[in-house]
């Protein structure tokens, strides 16, 4: 539950009272043009900044509060994430998962997980320092799904990825969240990516909510084809 | 601190991993000792043969004529590889420009009434011009060659004078009647002042070898920050279920481990130095030019095993000074090059408070300047030595409660900077017009 979140860099005001609420299980987007604030809005729920005002509830934890909660019941993706390149994406994967998995055999399941999501092949074995861009984001993905945590925090999870792969990747978020019962809150600008995906979207603007529902309702709200339309719509008669 | 062991071996690991880090931290400390003893030794081999070579290589022009002049000519010819070439000539100019086309270096002129003056006990003289075409070892050694060999002859005429005549003194004696014997009396021992300072020099190696290895520990500690900043692997590190306290002792025992290592290498890499240099064999000649002063006789003789090893505390908790200052440096910065460049000046504090207090005699300050001394940080190496030998074991008591006290304050700092959103945003160096 997100509750009238601010949050200012200097005297720059980068979220101007957010508020939105996501259901257990639920793939919730938040959708919005680069600079509107999603990312800004997934660091305060991954408890990596602090709101200048308002409150972020997760699973019943504050994240201010009880960030080292939080932390346990969440799993986040960055948009510019990395991984440690001296090591293999075995050795990656083995070290994440013993740092959430309750016993060993646990976090071989996790592993076993993450490399069938990753879909790497032999490659898994390499160093993540020879990898492409593509194959680094899907070890990333499969790093952050693998855990099956109560929330996972994607910024932008398809970025760097090429049609087939981005396919791939939406899918597997999907059935994982549907699996596992895993809440996934996702942004992008990827609106073809939020529609397939997301059973509820928030546009984000300058911000700001500019508009919050399931996929099909804004499209017949706005009278729109798709939600590019709907968002291209929805800033116009919020500036109006 | 169920986390912790994972997260120190993939901080070794990828440390480790960094060809960087592996080539100039750990393999090159090493490899810099060894080919530095295998280039100075084979400098001084070489400069050694080659001035026993030119050195013995000369020219003479004698304006005696008398006896004692062709005795030391007979002399020069008996030392070994020696090659004597007497000139006919008055002109000292013309025999310098003609000895330039020959490899002919030394001339040595024989002054007119040479033999006169040592037969009616007049002092007298030899003169020797080295020709030197570029300042080198083996061109100074050259020239120190030469006087050796006036100072043989001297002493060998002086001995035949003293039993030709009969005279009932020793040529010791008449060379130098009174010998200065210089003792050092320390903690209630003499011990000869030349062997105090070899084993000075050689605790200040034992130091010095170390401190070039904290410069590594600051460097390699901001890179493992700055590597996590810049591969972008900061943010899910740090959204992790695992404290920031982990994460920053996983980070300190990973460069506490490299910069040992790097220590081990270093270390290795000197004792092969100083066995290679003291493995130069010199020849008789010479030896008195190019004995090395290098040697451990002497360090046990004043301070024992035990009271050597109280430089480990100091060293170790200092080398962990500087790593949490390395952290601190890598976390405020936004890339590697940034890190490295802010470690880069933990340089200089700590040798502006260590080559100072090397020259400091800190047992005759009072105690409260011993007091302040011992409160500034990195200075507990150099305390730890000066207290071996003046017993004011307080002194490095309250230099290590320092830095203790400064290492508690580090990690306060270094764990609200983990907490703060300044290590994920940086610092931003703004420029007020």
């Amino acid at each position: 539950m997100v509750k009238d979140l601010v949050k200012y860099y200097g005297k720059l005001k980068a979220l101007d009272s957010i508020s939105f609420t996501i259901s257990k299980g639920e793939i919730f987007g938040l959708i919005g043009p680069n600079g509107a604030g999603k990312t800004t809005t997934l660091r305060i729920i991954a408890t990596l900044l602090k709101p200048t005002s308002g409150k972020v509830i997760v699973a019943g934890y504050d994240v201010v509060k009880e960030p080292d909660k939080v932390r346990r019941i969440i799993s986040y993706l960055p948009e510019e994430a990395g991984a440690y390149r001296n090591l293999s994406g075995q050795e990656y994967l083995n070290f994440m998962a013993r740092l959430y998995a309750k016993s060993k055999k646990d976090a071989e399941e996790m592993v076993e997980d993450a490399i069938k999501i990753a879909g790497l092949g032999n490659r898994i074995d390499d160093k993540i320092k020879t990898y492409s861009k593509g194959m680094k984001r899907r070890l990333l993905v499969a790093r952050t799904l693998m855990v099956k945590p109560m929330l996972a925090i994607l910024d932008e999870p398809t970025a760097g990825l090429d049609v087939v792969h981005a396919l791939h990747v939406r899918k597997i978020i999907k059935e994982y969240a549907r699996k596992y019962g895993v809440t996934i809150l996702a942004s992008s600008h990827n609106m073809l990516e939020v529609e397939y995906m997301c059973d509820r979207i928030a546009l984000i603007h300058k911000g700001k909510i500019i508009d919050e529902g399931k996929p099909q309702e804004l499209k017949k709200k706005y009278g729109a084809q798709n939600l590019e339309e709907v968002f291209e719509i929805a800033v116009k008669r919020g500036s109006a | 601190m169920s986390h912790l062991t994972d997260l120190i071996k993939k901080e070794v690991r990828d440390l480790l991993r960094e060809p960087h880090i592996l080539i100039f931290a750990i393999l090159l400390p090493a490899v810099m000792y060894i080919v530095m003893g295998v280039v100075i030794t084979g400098a001084m081999e070489s400069a050694l043969e080659q001035a026993t070579t030119t050195g013995t290589k000369v020219a003479v022009i004698n304006f005696d004529k008398g006896i004692f002049s062709i005795l030391f000519i007979k002399f020069l010819e008996q030392m070994p590889q020696s090659n004597v070439t007497i000139l006919n000539t008055t002109n000292i100019h013309a025999a310098l420009k003609f000895l330039e086309g020959q490899n002919i270096r030394t001339l040595i002129i024989i002054p007119k009434d040479f033999s006169n003056n040592i037969s009616s006990g007049t002092p007298t003289y030899i003169r020797s011009i080295s020709i030197i075409k570029e300042l080198s070892l083996s061109s100074i050694m050259g020239a120190n060659i030469i006087s050796g060999v006036i100072q043989a002859f001297s002493k060998t005429l002086l001995t035949t004078i003293v039993k030709e005549f009969n005279i009932q003194m020793k040529p010791e004696f008449i060379i130098q009647p009174i010998k200065s014997i210089s003792d050092v009396y320390i903690r209630n021992k003499f011990i000869p002042s030349e062997i105090l300072s070899n084993a000075f020099g050689m605790i200040f190696s034992i130091v010095f070898v170390p401190l070039i290895v904290i410069g590594y520990v600051a460097s390699i500690s901001a890179t493992s920050m700055g590597i996590e900043k810049e591969e972008k692997t900061l943010e899910v590190l740090l959204t992790l279920p695992v404290n920031r306290i982990e994460i920053l002792i996983s980070k300190l025992t990973g460069s506490f481990i490299i910069s040992l290592l790097a220590s081990v290498s270093a270390g290795i890499g000197f004792w092969f130095y100083i066995t290679k240099i003291m493995s130069v064999k010199t020849k008789p000649l010479i030896s008195e030019i190019a004995e090395s002063s290098i040697t451990s006789r002497g360090l046990f003789e004043i301070v024992s095993l035990n009271e050597l090893t109280l430089i480990i505390p100091a060293l170790l908790l200092t080398i962990l000074l500087v790593a949490v200052i390395g952290f601190i440096a890598g976390a405020l910065s936004q890339n590697v090059r940034s890190a490295q460049s802010i470690a880069g000046f933990i340089w200089i504090p700590l040798f502006l408070v260590i080559f100072p207090l090397a020259y400091l005699e800190l047992a005759s300050l009072d105690l409260t300047s011993k007091m302040i001394i011992a409160i500034i940080p990195f200075s507990s190496p150099i305390i730890a030595i000066k207290v071996m030998f003046s017993n004011e074991y307080y002194v490095l008591m309250a230099s290590l409660l320092a830095t203790v006290a400064y290492l508690v304050i580090l990690l306060f700092l270094a764990t609200k900077l983990l907490s703060s959103e300044r290590l994920l945003l940086g610092i931003k160096w703004r420029r007020k017009f």
